[in-house]
């Protein structure tokens, strides 16, 4: 980031905030943080629209808040995101419109993932040895009003991450009409499920040891238990909720010394934390101060990065793989291909690092679809990738790879004449570009026998020449390489040949 | 007063305290005009009292309200205590303006005199155009009921004849009329628009014998509360309000000794008071009047003086480095307030400044920081201005002020609903460097160029970060901006201050309870919170020694055995209104120094946004340390307070005035 001064926006489910920072020399200093309590996902979450009424209040504090942006001249560097309340209201656009027609503020709406995945790199750099945690496997929950957003890591992996429907205001709302004296008992069944729904999702007996919390939920536990270092207690947790877990809103809120809203979203936020820390198995959650629109600051701004992203991304998507039953050598081979073959024609394909990451995920992910059947496998990989989400990597990214998976086998051309003949040039052109190369590494192991060794790659006057070392000759990788080498010619204007010299026989 | 309780009522306290600026009408050591305008100071006061004080007590009476005060007293038993006291006070002051009167007059100058012959040419004028041509008689009928007389307004009773036939009118002097002209002839005559008036009688009722004319002045009650339903429409309720507050009871009525006791009592039945209201008048009605006469001689006034500007400050300097090098610490108005002006206005004209934001409770006419606020915006600066439209008084001049704010392209807002804000601040965002640098301005004392030269105040400017980051967050708060927000180095009403105090009081307890030294001292304007006060009481019985310098109302007994032995309670009234407001706490030896703007009330604590900062550096608490140690020194103008009574403390020896010392400094 370069000096100057950065706003964040965040419009939750039951608070609006604006965090203001400078950036000096790289170093970023708060000049404000603001907060205003608005529970606009009271709407969503029961009626699935913002009311017309809650859209005006919701415009009024988004006016002051573009007063703020005026004062500190950064009417164009803030970033304005929306979650959950926002995120599933059915008149979001309208929502969206509205404000910006009345304040001139930009909402974007973050997705789940996105929103994980920023809280993620948030923990990441607020949290001392963080790496440890990483390796030795770590839940991370950020637990807000409308949803629970979770993460789990393991070994540089990211085991399971997603943004479940349980946020403290959500399951208040949803079970308003229990009486309130076995209301606790709801919260816990509910809860238990989150649970569920998350172990389903992981490999078996993957085994934690840490539990990070962050998220607006947090602030109501510190305000109340005020505990000094960054950790809380399974113990003091629990004699909270025995106090309150009966107890009537007012009452909390009197015994606390906490607001009404705060009183009202306790109970099920109490019950979030034990369960994750039961799922966990540990008596400690640590959390950081950091808040939301803070860490909003910190990402978009660029002050803060996710380093190792590229190997975490590797690492899960093979974890991936793996729990599609692939070929892991052979996948290992289609990525050492495609990734010499990458550098080796940077003088002629002119892509860069995030370009080759795609290409890397693809050469990793493109047979997963065997798992579902050999005919049309490539279909089936297409769609199983579709469903994937990983932290940090952008829809268009997760998109791009699906659509190499899709074209890596089977008649590439019939794809760009007919069902993808809409898309931009440029985005053809990736396309073709990449899976150009995709098609000839995996083309280079079709028989899965790892007969190719190694390569070299000679751009000559007129043709390419993959000059390869094999072990045994590569009958199918040949005929597949005629097969599927047609569109590096019609892509590069440049045909590519290979040329195979067997070792030992 | 009861003499079974350690607390004093508020009322009776306040009258105390006025009692004592109306003796500074009687001290030699004043100067003659100095000693008239204590007298107008004094029944200003007054005034303010019954339209608000007695007015509400009316009301609760009124009402049934029984509930006893802090001293045990109820509504009742306090407006026929303050009536007893106040008749007294009104008594004290005609004697007194008697004689000032005639030490004037033998300085020539003649204030209110018998409208002599030789003046006749003038009065004829005087009558003929300013008078005669606005004024309204109403001739009391049944067809003719008595009319409403508003608050405040002076008028004359005429009883005439006609044949023989009795008649009564009234005649209200009109607001735009002049009530006094001044008249240089060998001496200088204070001539008073009623005297002319009745002197000219004939005139206005020219079939009619005139039998006698009598001045009378009703107050109103003017306590009214204010509903407050959102920021849009307390602009409305408080234009609303200004129309109602002219129409409230009578709370007082003074009017000329000679009225016959028969009409007196058929005014009570026609205006609505009783006879406890009825305050008689030998002289001039109004002695507010007087503020016009207090400038006639420089001779006969406090010597001038010119404010110092801060140490080592140069009109060449650039403001904002010379803040940067040390926080400036001014005691208004030995130290120049045109300093703050000069700030606002290099801040409103500086092209790096970023944002200017304040709070206005009182700002005056014609302020130069308004003028310049609203230059900036004019401009294209963002200015924010929270403006207080409840500030007693001075509502309708903060209306207009906040439509020509919001006219010039400021942010105004009204602060928060339920609440007065009455923190003084002023927040001046700069970019330097690339950088922000905020700069903060916290004071005792409101943005007021006139009372500035009047009231006692601190004024305390810093570019500290942290301290720079409360006040923004205190701004985003009044603003509207968040809801929530948390401070370093501020506390504030309603929330905070009083929990602070409190623990700061509690530790002085513990180093007592070990007999390690435990001291307080207060200076504040008033002190009539109950558990503030309980917890003084607390203090003192365990050897914690306080000090409380108090100008106005005091609710607490000191010296009484086994309750509040260990407390002081001393008052200063002098040339200057004793404003600032300072707190020091021995802690163990850490002396901590505070200032606020909140008193010992249950207001400031718990209705008004108040703020309390702690001074950290050391020269600023060294400064304040000895504003505080030169107040409890003073041997001139200090009055002491012993049970109920205060005594002054007038040394023959070692002479010294805080005030006057404070001047010599210069």
């Amino acid at each position: 980031m370069k000096n100057g001064v950065f706003a964040a926006i965040n419009i939750g489910a039951s608070a609006f905030r604006m965090h203001i920072s400078e950036y000096v020399n790289g170093k970023e200093h708060t000049l404000e943080y603001l907060i205003k309590p608005f529970r606009l996902g009271k709407d969503t979450f029961t009626k699935g629209y913002i009311a017309l009424e809650n859209v005006y209040l919701a415009t009024e504090i988004l006016r002051k808040f573009s007063q703020k942006l005026d004062e500190y001249k950064v009417k164009k560097n803030y970033k304005a995101v929306c979650t959950s309340g926002v995120r599933e209201a059915v008149n979001r656009a309208f929502f969206i419109d509205y404000i910006r027609q009345e304040t001139g503020i930009e909402l974007e709406i973050v997705e789940p993932a996105d929103e994980i995945y920023i809280k993620y790199v948030g923990v990441k750099n607020d949290i001392a040895d963080f790496g440890r945690c990483e390796k030795e496997g770590v839940l991370i929950a950020n637990i807000s009003s409308g949803n629970v957003a979770l993460a789990v890591l393991k070994d540089d992996q990211n085991i399971y991450s997603g943004a479940l429907p349980y946020g403290s205001l959500r399951l208040r709302r949803i079970f308003s009409d229990i009486p309130r004296i076995s209301r606790y008992k709801a919260y816990e069944q509910y809860v238990m499920k989150m649970c569920y729904s998350m172990e389903n999702s992981m490999e078996k007996d993957i085994k934690l040891k840490h539990f990070v919390s962050a998220g607006s939920s947090l602030n109501i536990l510190l305000s109340i238990l005020k505990p000094i270092k960054n950790e809380l207690k399974k113990s003091e947790i629990e004699d909270l909720y025995e106090i309150v877990k009966q107890m009537p809103r007012d009452s909390i809120m009197t015994k606390l010394n906490i607001r009404k809203e705060e009183a009202s979203v306790l109970l099920p936020t109490l019950v979030t934390y034990l369960k994750l820390m039961e799922f966990v198995d540990t008596d400690v959650v640590r959390f950081t101060r950091q808040t939301f629109p803070h860490t909003l600051s910190l990402y978009y701004s660029g002050s803060i990065r996710d380093r190792g992203f590229a190997h975490r991304v590797r690492n899960t998507i093979y974890g991936m793989g793996k729990r599609f039953n692939m070929d892991e050598e052979h996948a290992r081979n289609t990525v050492n291909f495609s990734m010499k073959l990458f550098e080796k024609l940077r003088p002629i394909h002119s892509m860069k690092r995030r370009e080759r990451m795609m290409l890397e995920a693809a050469a990793i992910m493109c047979d997963v679809g065997y798992y579902i059947g050999s005919r049309d496998h490539n279909y089936h990989s297409y769609y199983l990738i579709q469903s994937i989400e990983i932290p940090g990597l952008e829809r268009e990214f997760v998109k791009t790879v699906s659509y190499l998976a899709l074209m890596h086998n089977g008649d590439v051309d019939s794809w760009f004449e007919n069902k993808y003949s809409y898309f931009p040039l440029d985005r053809q052109l990736l396309l073709k570009k990449l899976v150009s190369i995709l098609r000839i590494a995996d083309a280079m192991d079709a028989s899965h026998l790892n007969l190719i060794t190694d390569f070299d790659v000679d751009i000559l006057q007129g043709k390419i020449v993959i000059r390869a070392k094999c072990k045994k000759t590569p009958f199918l990788e040949k005929m597949a390489f005629d097969e599927k080498g047609k569109i590096f010619k019609d892509t590069f204007g440049i045909p590519i040949e290979l040329d195979t010299r067997i070792l030992y026989d | 007063m009861s003499e079974q309780t350690p607390f004093i009522n508020r009322e009776l306290s306040w009258l105390e305290f006025n009692r004592r600026v109306l003796m500074e009408a009687v001290d030699k050591d004043v100067p003659l005009l100095e000693r008239l305008k204590f007298l107008a100071i004094f029944s200003s006061n007054l005034d303010e009292f019954f339209m608000i004080r007695v007015g509400g007590l009316k009301d609760q009476k009124l009402a049934g309200y029984t509930k006893v005060d802090i001293s045990g007293m109820t509504p009742k038993q306090q407006l026929e205590n303050i009536s007893e006291r106040a008749h007294e006070l009104t008594t004290l002051r005609q004697e007194i303006f008697t004689q000032v009167k005639k030490d004037l007059d033998a300085e020539g100058i003649a204030i209110a005199p018998e409208v002599e012959p030789e003046l006749d040419d003038i009065t004829d004028a005087i009558f003929n155009e300013e008078i005669y041509p606005i004024i309204s008689p109403v001739t009391l009928s049944p067809t003719n009921p008595m009319p409403f007389i508003y608050n405040f307004r002076l008028s004359v009773y005429v009883v005439l004849k006609k044949g023989k036939d009795l008649f009564h009118s009234i005649i209200i002097l009109p607001d735009n009329l002049q009530r006094i002209f001044r008249v240089r002839l060998d001496k200088t005559y204070f001539i008073f628009a009623e005297d002319v008036l009745k002197k000219y009688l004939y005139l206005v009722f020219p079939d009619f014998e005139i039998i006698d004319s009598y001045c009378l002045r009703v107050t109103r009650n003017a306590d009214l509360t204010l509903e407050e339903e959102g920021a849009e429409d307390l602009l409305g309720s408080i234009k609303k309000y200004l129309k109602t507050r002219r129409k409230g009871g009578i709370c007082r009525l003074e009017v000329d000794g000679r009225l016959p006791a028969d009409i007196l009592e058929e005014l009570a039945s026609l205006m609505g008071f009783e006879k406890d209201d009825v305050y008689v008048i030998d002289d001039v009605i109004d002695m507010t009047s007087l503020f016009a006469v207090v400038g006639e001689k420089q001779e006969l006034c406090y010597k001038p003086f010119t404010p110092a500007m801060p140490e080592g400050y140069s009109e060449s300097a650039d403001i904002f480095e010379y803040i940067k090098q040390n926080d400036v610490i001014m005691h208004r108005p030995y130290q120049d307030f045109s300093f703050v002006s000069k700030l606002v206005e290099k801040a409103c004209n500086d092209s790096s400044v970023v944002a200017i934001k304040m709070t206005i409770y009182r700002a005056n006419k014609n302020s130069t920081i308004m003028e310049n606020l609203m230059k900036a915006a004019r401009s294209g600066k963002h200015v924010s201005v929270v403006i207080e439209l409840k500030a007693r008084f001075d509502e309708e001049r903060n209306v207009d002020w906040a439509s020509m704010l919001e006219e010039a392209g400021c942010i105004v807002t009204y602060g928060i609903v339920g609440l007065k804000v009455h923190s003084k601040n002023l927040l001046i965002v700069r970019k330097e460097a690339g950088r922000i640098v905020r700069y903060s301005h916290i004071s005792t004392g409101n943005f007021n160029e006139i009372t500035a030269n009047i009231y006692t105040d601190i004024d305390y400017i810093t570019a500290d970060e942290e301290v720079g980051k409360d006040s923004a967050a205190l701004f985003n708060f009044l603003m509207g901006y968040t809801d929530i927000a948390s401070w370093q180095h501020f506390y504030l009403s309603p929330k905070s201050i009083k929990g602070k105090l409190l623990e700061l009081i509690d530790e002085e307890i513990k180093h007592a309870e070990k007999d390690e030294k435990a001291h307080i001292i207060i200076k504040v304007n008033s002190v009539m919170e109950k558990i503030l006060l309980e917890k003084a009481i607390k203090a003192s019985q365990a050897g914690v020694k306080i000090d409380f310098i108090v100008r106005g109302t005091c609710g607490l007994q000191p010296g009484i055995k086994g309750l509040t032995e260990n407390i002081t309670v001393r008052s200063i009234v002098g040339r200057f209104l004793e404003h600032s407001r300072i707190m020091y706490f021995h802690a163990g030896g850490r002396q901590r120094i505070f200032l606020t703007t909140a008193d010992w009330m249950e207001r400031n604590m718990d209705r008004r946004v108040e703020l309390l900062f702690e001074v950290h550096k050391q020269h600023a608490k060294d400064f304040l340390w000895n504003i505080l140690e030169e107040n409890m020194k003073d041997n001139q103008k200090t009055w002491i307070l012993n049970g109920v009574d205060y005594k002054k403390f007038k040394s023959g020896v070692n002479k010294f005035s805080h005030q006057k010392h404070q001047i010599d400094q210069i």
